[in-house]
């Protein structure tokens, strides 16, 4: 699959939400309304611009070959499924547990093998976001699924 | 020059305590290990420890960051020494002779001149900063309204015409930024704008969110994806050192570097790595020996450093006297400003002058820390590039994310931030620069603000925007900025046409 078609797509969507933010722009009165107008008429020439500059590249066929192997694409979804379950278990499991548990599982899956590395480090690392969080900075956080009364 | 000294003087209790002083130790020994590992930046490393510093006195906040700014900037020596890769951008240039001389058993020569020239360079550039800075923002008292405003478009102008080769991109960037920092109520009439009825939205896009998003998630992707780690096999042992060396000899060079460093960090949109290039080819230029450089010449280890880290507090003069980020990292240091209650601007240094003037000592003292920080742990900061690269990005995911939490108890906030780091990583993919998009989401306010003052002030009369001789001024250098990729080609085209007819003829 060639860059400049991903390019295209990106482009024409942003197109797009420029327009759709233009007519939502275009209900506000007043001076309320005047920068958001001006800047998202001129964000829908220079996208539209952008768009055309795209396409007239894709028309020439140049530009780079992506081409996905197939550890560079099992990468971006453990990558996914990590971001999905911090998020998830940040407010279930807490932020420490969920750290405990998502980072050694997400370097395991990214391709680092050395059991030794990942416990020692994952327990520093806890280590460290509690010393400065719960003991240092006192930030309030979600409440700790494994270690009830802490996290705030 | 008195009033200088008495705002120093008065900075003296803030910057002299156990908090900040640790925390400037603390910062500078993260910056070095930050800009030790590649596709690490200072920008990421003070994105993620702004949240961190929310509960810390303005001084140890700004301390801290002062410490990871200047450490960041040697810090990226040391891969480019010893593995002839740039541990920040600003190193590239270290490359060309670091590692020639690295190669040849004089690595700890090359780290010692590496080490020396940046704690020069970073001095000189925050003597700079301490002497510039004061009367420039006098002057910038004197700016009406519309003459911020079109400060405002100028900054916007300048970094999205010199910050990507394509003029459209870099003008989409910056209109990201524009309506990402239109979101949220109208300050001047109350009314809610882009928040789509969504109360977390209403008190608009925090610029926090948006730094983290973009400056610490897209290095964590790349991280994450890299095939295979850094491998220290190849890398140059770290000898003993050439204890003869003649460190008068490189007088001169860190002379005309840190002069280079400094001018190149007041112009908006050049960074140290610009710095670091221009020195070494002056250096080389002007040397009668033009052949030893590329081979190992220590010359062009001092010329690059120096001028690199002299380039880094002279980059806040703009931010900090008009409240115009010239890079990136100023804008994440404006951003730290923010966060702690201080608005960049000529106001700071009237206002809040002991705070101002601390932070300006914090990069002063910082330099020095370097030296023996430096000098100490420079076999245990090589290291650091053992840290595996796997493990380390979903720790900066954490970090990110929890940091950003810190900031107001948000889950929302937090998602946001991963939405603009994905943002910014398909951004940096399709050479779409992201550096403008943060610089309008500050200077977008700043710029309606002013602009709704002077149509106020001038009753609606938009010419008014253009009569004030400052204005038509800055309007001036808007047009010529704007031209200046059209004008670059021309020039380019027309020496291609004259070397074309020489080889003619």
């Amino acid at each position: 699959m060639k860059k400049i078609h991903i390019e295209a797509v990106i482009s024409a969507a942003t197109v797009v939400l420029c327009a759709l933010a233009l007519r939502e722009a275009w209900s506000y009165e007043g001076e309320t309304g005047l920068l958001p107008r001006a800047v998202l008429v001129i964000s829908l020439a220079l996208t539209g611009l952008w768009l055309l500059k795209v396409l007239v590249r894709c028309a020439r066929d140049s530009g780079q070959t992506i081409t996905f192997e197939a550890q560079g694409f099992k990468r971006v979804v453990v990558l996914l499924l990590a971001g999905t379950a911090l998020m998830a278990g940040f407010n279930t499991l807490g932020f420490y547990t969920t750290t405990a548990l998502v980072v050694p599982l997400t370097a395991f899956g990214l391709g680092y093998r050395s059991v030794k590395g990942l416990l020692l480090g994952t327990l520093l690392f806890v280590l460290l976001l509690v010393a400065v969080f719960y003991f240092l900075l006192k930030v309030p956080l979600p409440p700790e699924l494994l270690f009830p009364g802490h996290g705030g | 020059m008195a009033e200088i000294f008495s705002h120093i003087w008065a900075a003296f209790p803030l910057l002299f305590t156990w908090s900040t002083m640790l925390g400037m130790l603390v910062g500078t020994i993260i910056g070095i290990m930050v800009g030790s590992l590649p596709g690490l930046s200072a920008t990421m490393g003070i994105a993620v420890l702004i949240p961190l510093t929310f509960t810390m006195s303005p001084a140890t906040a700004l301390g801290m960051m002062a410490g990871v700014y200047n450490g960041a900037m040697y810090g990226g020596a040391i891969p480019a020494i010893l593995l002839k890769i740039p541990g920040t951008p600003a190193a590239i240039a270290t490359i060309f002779d670091g590692y020639p001389m690295a190669q040849q058993g004089r690595a700890n020569l090359a780290l010692r001149i590496s080490l020396y020239s940046s704690v020069l360079g970073s001095s000189v550039s925050a003597l700079a900063l301490l002497l510039l800075a004061p009367p420039l923002a006098m002057i910038a008292l004197k700016f009406g309204p519309s003459d911020y405003f079109w400060l405002s478009v100028l900054g916007l102008m300048a970094i999205a015409v010199l910050l990507s080769d394509d003029l459209v991109k870099g003008l989409v960037s910056a209109c990201f930024g524009l309506f990402v920092g239109l979101v949220g109520i109208d300050p001047m009439t109350g009314v809610e704008r882009f928040a789509f009825d969504q109360l977390a939205l209403l008190n608009g896009v925090h610029i926090i969110v948006m730094l983290t998003g973009m400056y610490a998630i897209p290095p964590a992707i790349d991280l994450a994806l890299r095939k295979t780690d850094v491998s220290l096999d190849n890398a140059a042992k770290v000898d003993n050192g050439d204890a003869s060396y003649r460190w008068r000899s490189l007088s001169m060079v860190w002379t005309k570097s840190s002069i280079i460093g400094v001018v190149t960090g007041i112009i908006p949109a050049l960074g140290g790595n610009i710095a670091a290039l221009f020195a070494w080819n002056e250096q080389r230029r002007s040397d009668p020996d033009k052949s030893k450089y590329g081979k190992g010449a220590p010359e062009g280890v001092a010329a690059a450093e120096c001028a690199n880290n002299a380039d880094t507090a002279a980059t806040l003069i703009p931010a900090l006297t008009l409240g115009i980020p010239g890079n990136a990292v100023a804008a994440v240091i404006m951003g730290a400003l923010l966060v702690h209650g201080l608005t960049p601007g000529p106001q700071l240094f009237r206002d809040d002058a002991p705070i101002t003037f601390s932070f300006i000592l914090s990069m002063l003292i910082t330099s020095v820390m370097m030296l023996f920080v430096g000098a100490l742990g420079a076999k245990a900061f090589v290291n650091v590039l053992r840290m595996p690269t796997k493990l380390l990005a979903p720790m900066i995911f954490v970090m990110a994310a929890v940091g950003v939490y810190a900031i107001n108890n948000s889950m929302f906030e937090v998602y946001l931030m991963l939405a603009f780091g994905i943002v910014g990583y398909a951004m940096e993919k399709f050479d779409i620069p992201t550096a403008p998009a943060v610089l309008a989401v500050i200077l977008g306010p700043m710029a309606e603000e002013n602009l709704r003052r002077a149509l106020l002030i001038s009753d609606n009369d938009f010419v008014a925007l253009l009569t004030p001789p400052i204005s038509m001024g800055l309007v001036t250098l808007i047009v010529l900025t704007a031209c200046l990729p059209t004008i670059k080609k021309l020039w380019l085209a027309r020496n291609r046409r004259k070397v074309d007819g020489n080889a003619a003829g």
